[in-house]
Parts: C-alpha cells; structure tokens; sequence
C-alpha cells in the first residue's frame, strides 16, 4: 500500500514538475496577448472565411510551439480575445501535434520503423482538428461556451471594464494613456495576469495529474498486452489507455514505440492521435474553464473522428 | 487581506521553494530527464516574482475562499511521500519492459550512429590486439540505451561478444527457469514515461539475486526466440552485488 502511494507520488510530481514550466509559458503568452494585441486586431486580421481561419489555426499551431498543457490558456485567451470559436478550436487540438518538437519526437520513434506514422499522425491531426473546430462552431455559440456566465465579450468590454478575464484587474480606462502604456505598469500588468491565470488552472492541473498518476500506477500492462491483434478492440483500448495516463504529446510517441509489438498500426495511430488532442488532466483543465456541455461535446467529437480515421486508415 | 489571497500567495511560494529545492538538493533526477532543469528553475524563478509582486500589491480580491481550494496543497503533501525513493517493480511492469526486441528503440538516429561509432572503435582496438578474439563491450550511463539498440539491432555480428555493464535484476511472472531481466529504467521526459531497458539473462546461480537488487553483470551474447523474436540473450559468467548508483535512470 504505502509502496503504491510512494510510486503515484513519484509519478504525480514528476508530471506536475514537468507541466508547471509549460503552464508558466502557457500563462505569459496569454498574457502577453492580453496585453499587446488589442481588441480591434483579431477580427481586422481574420479571414471570413471558415476553412480559411481554420488554416489560420493550423499555422498558428506550427508558429506558437505549445504542448498540450500550455495550449489551453493561450487557446482561451484567443478565443476571449475574439478569434473565431472553429480557429481557436483547431488551434487547440492541432497544436500539440503539429508542433515541430513533436513532429521531431515522432520521426526519431517510428521514422525508422514505419515512416507513414509520421505523415498520417501530423496531416490526420490536423484534418480532425480542422473539422472538429467546424462542427463545434457550427453547432456552438461563442459566449455558451465559457464556464463564467459574467465573462463579458469584446464589445461589451468598451464600455465595462477593459480586461477579457474575469481576474479583476485595475481598470485600464481609468488609468491615462501615457500610464497606461509605460513598459513597467504594462511588466506588472502581465505579471499579475500570468500569477492569477497560473494559480487558476493549477488547481484543475492538479487533480487531473492525480488521476493520471493513479492511471499510470494502477492500471496494469498485462490487460493491455493481453488484448492482442487488429480489429476494434485495440483501436478503443489505446485509445482509452492514451486518454487517462495523460502523457506529454512530446514523449507519448517513445510509449508507443513499446507497443508495435503488440498493437496494430492502426491503434497505435489512435493513441498518437488522441493523447495530444485530450486526456484526463487536460479534461480537468477544460472543465475548470469552460462549461461542461462544451467539454463533453468537445471530447466526444475527437474520440469519435479519431475512432473512425484510425479504423479507416491502412497502415 | 482576505484569507484566499494570504492562501494564494502561500501556495505560490511553496510551489517555488518545492521547485528550486527539488533541483538543487539533486532530487530531480529521480522525476524528470535533466534537460528540463533550465525550465524548472525558470518556472521556480518566475513563481518567486509572482510572489514579490503580490507582496506589494494593494489591490482587493474579491475571491473567496472554496473547500475545494484545499487541493492546492496536494502536490506539498506528496512530496513527502516521494522519500527518496524510486519506482518499484510493480509500476515497472505496467509501464513495459524492452529487451531488445523491437529493431529501432528510442533513441535519436544521430545517437544510434555515435553509439556505433563507438563499439566500431571499440572492435578495431580489440582487433588490433590478435590474441584478443573475445570482443568486449563495457556499458556506462552515458551509452546505456545506444549501446542496447545498436546491439539488437546488429545481434548477428554481436553473438560471442562479452558485455559487462550494471543495472538491476528483474523478475516476473512471465520470466522463469533461472532466467531474470537485467536493466534500467529509462527516461524521455519524465518518470510517467519511464521504461525499463535491460536483457534476458541467464544464470545458474539466479536464485541468489534478490529482486531489484544492482549488480554488475558480466555475460557472453547469445541469442533466443522470445515471443516470436529473436533477442539478445546474456550467458551469465559473472555476478557482482553493487550499490545502487547515485542516478538510477539512464536518460
């Protein structure tokens, strides 16, 4: 017993100690965009058109390498910030596995191997999150999706008070314009943004590394060895199995080096695919920001693409 | 002040001395791989501004307090638990074990050629000397898993090989007849990613061996169909009972 509680804290703090420095960059370029880009830009800049801005979304993904942690704060300040809701969704999920670490990570594991791994992770990833960020806009009304029904949006803002987060800064209006703008007060802006968005999403990291770290300890290797062969069932359990231990979507793909031995190709797509797009810890990340319908709408849609690409898909 | 933001700022602050203390008392081989040193320290830097800041910020919260806030203390309760100790077995299994049986492991191509470059210059300096016929190859932490990889990948030309290297004695279930996996855990990232690399071994005397018990274990390369595959399989000559090394992963 005590042996178990000893390897799922091991395992809990070398998770928490591995995601808090991605959160922390998460938290300043949010804050940074907070600061910097202003309410008028986004939608000055962002094409109309939908599968154009859900290209936008995709680039943005190479351009802002974050892994699946940071992605979260900087998705919802974008999309607080006024991107469009299928733009900041592909950003969301397309990120984490487009991102040239990650893209490097996968070439060294399976490059060798079975190169197609690869190219189907990568494009696949970005069709799912493309489509994905589609139906959820089409089918989603921005303000619904915040868990904060008092979030104010864009052009209420003017008028209220000038911060998109519900943090309760110091109104920017009151301050004059040369104060507004002077380098220290805009430093100590971001500070304050990253500290309150940091402790937020912390609490919601924590108990989603818990569960991971339980998962991880818990779960044995025999009953995932045990499931051998092609077919639906190992597509469902990888895909199961790369949802609760939550690993980062920079080494999820050296894990899933150990299973070509045991799993079809196709699963193991699934479980390259699905780990960096959800997992247990970023659910509870989710849920502690937007409200629950969203989530599970959300998660629902990329188990069923990823399910039905990873079956469809010759490898 | 109200109490949420004293327990805020608290918290912040213990998460910064956790993070710094984990790094400089050495304790963070034991989680993470080295390279996320930098980071760790950065994210422990910034968290100690976060604290500065709010020490001298005057401004009210209207947050309160939640029962549910209590979870922030988790990870300083846990620490505790950690207590200088590593993964056991039983994680060990769930998280798979490599013994040489899959023909690229995880590692950089890059790694793989340097790894060869190596035992090549290892051979010619043996093949220099006529009267040495046995090649040896002696493994350290820093050619740990590029030497596992080069020599499942190339077992033909290895076969006769000696091999001399440490790491610690494994058994399951599915490992019998005086047989146990020799090896060490592996890390990419972080523990969650932990694997254990090691070889078949065998050995007459392996009843003596306790469970993760470290040894150093000198052996000749031979080969055996496990599960379907052809793997490196060690002949045991010599056993040798060690200290657990100060760094137990191999990154």
């Amino acid at each position: 017993m005590i042996q178990y509680i000893q390897d799922i804290s091991i395992i809990f703090i070398s998770i928490i100690l591995e995601a808090f420095p991605f959160i922390m960059l998460g938290v300043i370029i949010s804050a940074i965009i907070q600061e910097y880009v202003s309410d008028d830009f986004i939608p000055k800049v962002m094409p109309k058109n939908p599968i154009l801005g859900a290209l936008v979304g995709v680039v943005m993904g190479c351009l802002i390498p974050v892994c699946d942690c940071a992605v979260i704060p900087v998705a919802r300040r974008l999309i607080k910030k006024g991107i469009p809701l299928n733009v900041g969704v592909t950003f969301m999920l397309a990120s984490p596995i487009i991102n040239p670490i990650v893209i490097i990570a996968t070439i060294y594991s399976f490059g060798a191997t079975i190169p197609s791994m690869v190219i189907y992770r990568s494009l696949l990833g970005m069709a799912i999150a493309i489509v994905i960020g589609l139906i959820i806009s089409m089918t989603t009304k921005k303000n619904e999706i915040f868990l904060n029904e008092k979030v104010t949006f864009r052009k209420k803002h003017i008028h209220t008070h000038s911060c998109s987060c519900e943090c309760g800064q110091v109104d920017n209006n009151e301050l004059s314009q040369t104060n507004k703008n002077r380098i220290g007060n805009r430093l100590i802006r971001i500070i304050e943004h990253s500290k309150d968005e940091f402790f937020e999403i912390t609490k919601y990291l924590i108990i989603g590394c818990l569960i991971a770290s339980c998962a991880q300890v818990l779960i044995p290797r025999e009953v995932l060895i045990s499931i051998n062969g092609n077919g639906i069932i190992p597509v469902v359990i990888l895909m199961l199995f790369a949802y609760l231990i939550s690993l980062c979507s920079t080494s999820d793909s050296f894990v899933a080096k150990t299973f070509t031995s045991h799993f079809s190709n196709n699963s193991i797509l699934a479980f390259l695919l699905l780990g960096p797009m959800i997992d247990i810890k970023n659910t509870i990340v989710l849920l502690g920001n937007y409200n629950k319908k969203f989530v599970i709408k959300l998660i629902s849609l990329i188990f069923i693409f990823i399910f039905i690409v990873s079956l469809i898909v010759s490898i | 002040m109200n109490f949420k933001k004293q327990f805020e700022r608290l918290m912040i602050l213990s998460y910064a001395i956790i993070m710094l203390f984990v790094v400089f008392s050495g304790l963070i081989s034991q989680f993470v791989h080295p390279r996320m040193i930098p980071y760790i320290i950065t994210c422990g830097i910034i968290l100690l501004v976060f604290f500065v800041t709010d020490t001298f910020n005057k401004k009210v919260v209207s947050n309160r307090f939640v029962k549910s806030d209590i979870i922030y203390i988790l990870p300083i309760i846990l620490i505790f638990f950690v207590n200088n100790g590593d993964l056991s077995a039983i994680v060990i299994a769930n998280k798979g074990i490599n013994v040489g049986k899959s023909s690229t492991e995880n590692i950089e191509s890059n790694d793989i050629k340097k790894a060869t470059e190596i035992t090549n210059e290892l051979d010619k300096v043996e093949l220099k000397d006529e009267r040495i016929k046995i090649k040896k190859i002696v493994i350290d932490d820093s050619n740990y898993v590029q030497t596992i990889i080069d020599i499942s990948e190339n077992l033909d030309s290895y076969i006769g090989s000696e091999i001399s290297f440490d790491g610690f004695v494994y058994r399951d279930d599915s490992i019998t007849n005086n047989n146990f996996v020799a090896g060490r855990l592996t890390i990419n990232c972080c523990t969650a990613d932990a694997q254990l690399f090691g070889y078949l071994c065998k050995y007459t005397g392996y009843a003596q061996l306790k469970d993760e018990e470290w040894v150093n274990i000198t052996a000749k390369i031979e080969t055996i169909i496990f599960e379907g595959k052809k793997i490196p399989y060690l002949n045991v000559g010599q056993v040798k009972i060690i200290d657990a090394p100060k760094d137990e992963y191999v990154y």
